[in-house]
């Protein structure tokens, strides 16, 4: 009995698991656009001399990257509405949560990646006229970016791994309709290996994905 | 009016300090049009420093550079709101389009095709449009022999044709002043005779130059100036016929060091 | 229903339930400190499998690196827990269970780390060890692994710091770990800004302190390799972020 596998469980309510599944992935998708349009202003108020841009920079990644996720959705979901600032939806708080966890980690990495660009680009840049925001916009951020995207893409494996845990907040994600469907049907097992399942497959190329852009961008020739 | 009769640049008491560190003492300097200027010296001499204080690639701490009549001091620390020293800089960004600099490490943009390289500066700082810019890339990098590379990426090329597409970036925009940081020093032998032989043109087409270089045959040859800095200020310049015979000890133990080295 | 934003605020509760949320913290505590220890040995058993000279040794590893990688803690925490455990007809204690997903998972990360660092130590290294005559055990000991370590210190303290934050999803099993703490009390006292306030405030003391702790560590080590002293802007030290590129991340 341990290990008979009623996969007609899985097949009945497939399209409910994978509507779930996409939910998860447009989440994610929608976090990380947050986490790397906020990443990047963040990145240039850290690198800023002025230090009111850099203290206020530094404490927000701070914040980003030592608060778990779990409490920013649900500080976020509960803890907000209940001091009347503001009440989203579940997806909302899921995206915006993603979004600002994220960002404390795309900031580190487009910090990374410009401070990879050789300083004699700038200086390159500078000779022949640029302004300073010409040099970052046509010569520092197209190189920094080459070095971002790597470590960027794993930022992304993470937020597709965190949410996950929307289900918590009543995000009708697969998890959700695994426990809702796990309930009725009396089959956890299945259920929840399905859905394991496929969000590891999901995971695992984004996973994959990373590793083959951070091999390929290490052999790229750069001087 | 009477910049055309006064000297092209001309530094007044230029330091610069790096923290506690000086590494330029207070220095004076004039360069003429269509003067040759060849600076020579150890390493960690400050003839590197000299040159990016000219076009405050590296401002300097205190002083004035006169440029083309122009006065030009170091700019103000605004730390607290950067934005506050955007006027000072544009001025600095106008400053550097007269002046053309060559480096060491070539410091072409990986990025851009050669071309691109070229047409980037002409179009950002010249206004011209996209056509134009790389129609007059292309013939930018036809005079020091590039043009056949216009599409390649620089990391298809090897060092001294770096240096040509960097040299040609520079030249592009025209500028009254073309300054060369070692621009041979990191070339394989082979490739530095080449690069010599376009700045030697640039020089007898009456181009002014500030020039630093180890190259002592080429100093010799094309200079009308030569400056031996040591430890952070100008030990002794003269003719290269001068400097046959230089004044100075450390200028001798200099020229025997690398004649001999 | 209007109400003036931060009328209300009662932190009082938070203070009255601190010893609840110190024993959350233990709970936290025990469970990073013994999750890392087992991450670093299962981290060392992958490496190996991934350095081994047999291919199909090194295939599983390699395999098993990225399988665990692309897993979600939560994921597996609710299959274990939820799925196995009712399909075995046993039940997991919550501890036990969340030590081990943790450290599993985390494993493939270091393993990772020690590979790159394992293989960042230039040959020359080697050579020149075994050209002086030192036989291999004493490159090894005295001159390979104090380099590696140097070198991985900083990564491992990234995962260390991610297997704290982590705890807090076993709350999703019930293990009664800080966040747990306060999602209860949040409840009972109908406070959760409160209290999940007062949650995040005390997650960024701790990754604080423990990254100021890992900061001093690698310190040491690398003082006691003579190199030059690794250059810190003071920015870089608030909550310790900023001053070293990190790009590890874990989940």
């Amino acid at each position: 009995m341990v290990f008979a596998f009623d996969t007609t469980v899985i097949s009945d309510h497939s399209s409910e698991l994978l509507d779930g599944l996409l939910l998860t992935v447009e989440v994610a998708a929608l976090g990380f656009a947050i986490a790397a349009l906020l990443g990047l202003p963040l990145a240039l108020a850290g690198r800023s001399q002025s230090p009111l841009l850099r203290v206020p920079a530094t404490l927000w990644v701070g914040l980003a990257r030592g608060v778990p996720l779990l409490i920013v959705i649900f500080w976020l979901y509960y803890a907000a509405a209940q001091e009347g600032l503001f009440s989203l939806t579940a997806f909302l708080a899921g995206a915006l949560s993603l979004g600002l966890t994220g960002s404390g980690y795309m900031s580190e990495i487009y910090r990374t990646a410009f401070s990879a660009v050789p300083s004699g680009q700038r200086e390159g840049a500078a000779a022949i006229g640029l302004s300073r925001w010409q040099t970052f916009r046509l010569v520092i951020f197209p190189q920094a970016l080459r070095t971002a995207i790597p470590p960027g893409m794993n930022v992304f494996v993470m937020l597709l791994k965190g949410a996950t845990l929307l289900s918590v907040i009543g995000l009708a994600d697969m998890f959700y309709t695994a426990k809702l469907v796990a309930v009725n049907e009396f089959k956890p097992f299945e259920l929840y290996t399905a859905a394991a399942v496929l969000v590891i497959a999901v995971t695992l190329v984004a996973a994959l994905a990373a590793g083959v852009a951070e091999r390929r961008m290490s052999k790229g020739v750069r001087r | 009016m009477s910049a055309s009769t006064s000297s092209l640049l001309e530094l007044r008491q230029v330091t610069k300090q790096f923290g506690e560190t000086t590494v330029l003492h207070p220095t004076d300097l004039q360069v003429e049009r269509g003067e040759v200027v060849c600076v020579i010296g150890p390493s960690g001499s400050g003839k590197s420093t000299l040159l990016r204080c000219v076009n405050f690639i590296a401002p300097p701490t205190t002083g004035t550079i006169v440029f083309d009549g122009e006065e030009y001091r170091p700019p103000k620390d605004h730390r607290w709101i950067p934005a506050l020293g955007i006027p000072e800089e544009q001025r600095l960004t106008r400053l550097r389009t007269q002046v053309g600099m060559v480096f060491q490490q070539f410091n072409v943009f990986p990025h851009l095709t050669v071309r691109e390289n070229v047409a980037l500066g002409l179009r950002k700082t010249c206004g011209l449009g996209k056509k134009a810019a790389d129609a007059r890339a292309v013939e930018e990098l036809g005079k020091v022999g590039m043009a056949e590379k216009a599409a390649a990426y620089p990391e298809q090329l090897s060092g001294g044709q770096k240096q040509r597409v960097a040299i040609a970036r520079a030249l592009a925009l025209e500028p009254k002043l073309m300054l060369f940081d070692e621009a041979t020093s990191a070339l394989d032998p082979e490739l530095v005779g080449g690069v010599l032989q376009i700045m030697r043109d640039l020089a007898a087409g009456g181009m002014t130059m500030m020039v630093v270089t180890h190259e002592m045959r080429f100093a010799m040859d094309v200079a009308d100036r030569v400056i031996f800095m040591d430890r952070g200020g100008i030990v002794e310049q003269g003719t290269p016929e001068q400097f046959k015979s230089p004044q100075h000890e450390r200028t001798r133990a200099f020229l025997k060091s690398i004649n001999h080295g | 229903m209007t109400t003036t934003v931060f009328a209300a605020l009662d932190f009082g509760p938070v203070w009255e339930m601190r010893s609840e949320l110190l024993s959350g913290i233990g709970t936290m505590a025990l469970v990073s400190v013994v999750s890392f220890a087992i991450a670093i040995v299962g981290g060392l058993v992958l490496a190996g499998m991934r350095q081994s000279r047999s291919l199909p040794i090194s295939w599983a590893g390699f395999v098993l690196i990225q399988v665990l990688r692309g897993i979600a803690l939560y994921v597996l925490l609710l299959w274990l827990f939820f799925g196995l455990a009712a399909q075995g007809g046993f039940q997991f204690e919550p501890i036990p269970a969340g030590i081990f997903a943790l450290a599993l998972l985390n494993s493939a990360y270091l393993a990772e780390i020690f590979r790159a660092g394992y293989e960042a130590v230039p040959p020359g290294q080697k050579e020149a060890a075994l050209a002086c005559g030192l036989p291999k055990r004493t490159w090894f000991g005295k001159i390979h692994l104090p380099q590696v370590t140097q070198i991985t210190l900083p990564a491992m303290g990234n995962v260390f710091v991610d297997i704290i934050k982590d705890t807090s999803i076993l709350s999703a099993i019930g293990v009664a770990e800080l966040l747990r703490e306060s999602q209860r009390w949040a409840q009972f006292y109908e406070l959760p800004f409160e209290f999940y306030t007062a949650a995040a405030a005390i997650y960024i003391a701790i990754v604080t302190l423990v990254t100021f702790g890992w900061r001093r560590l690698e310190r040491r080590f690398s003082r006691h390799l003579h190199t030059a002293p690794r250059v810190r802007r003071s920015r870089g030290l608030l909550f310790g972020i900023g001053g070293r590129p990190s790009t590890t991340t874990a989940s």
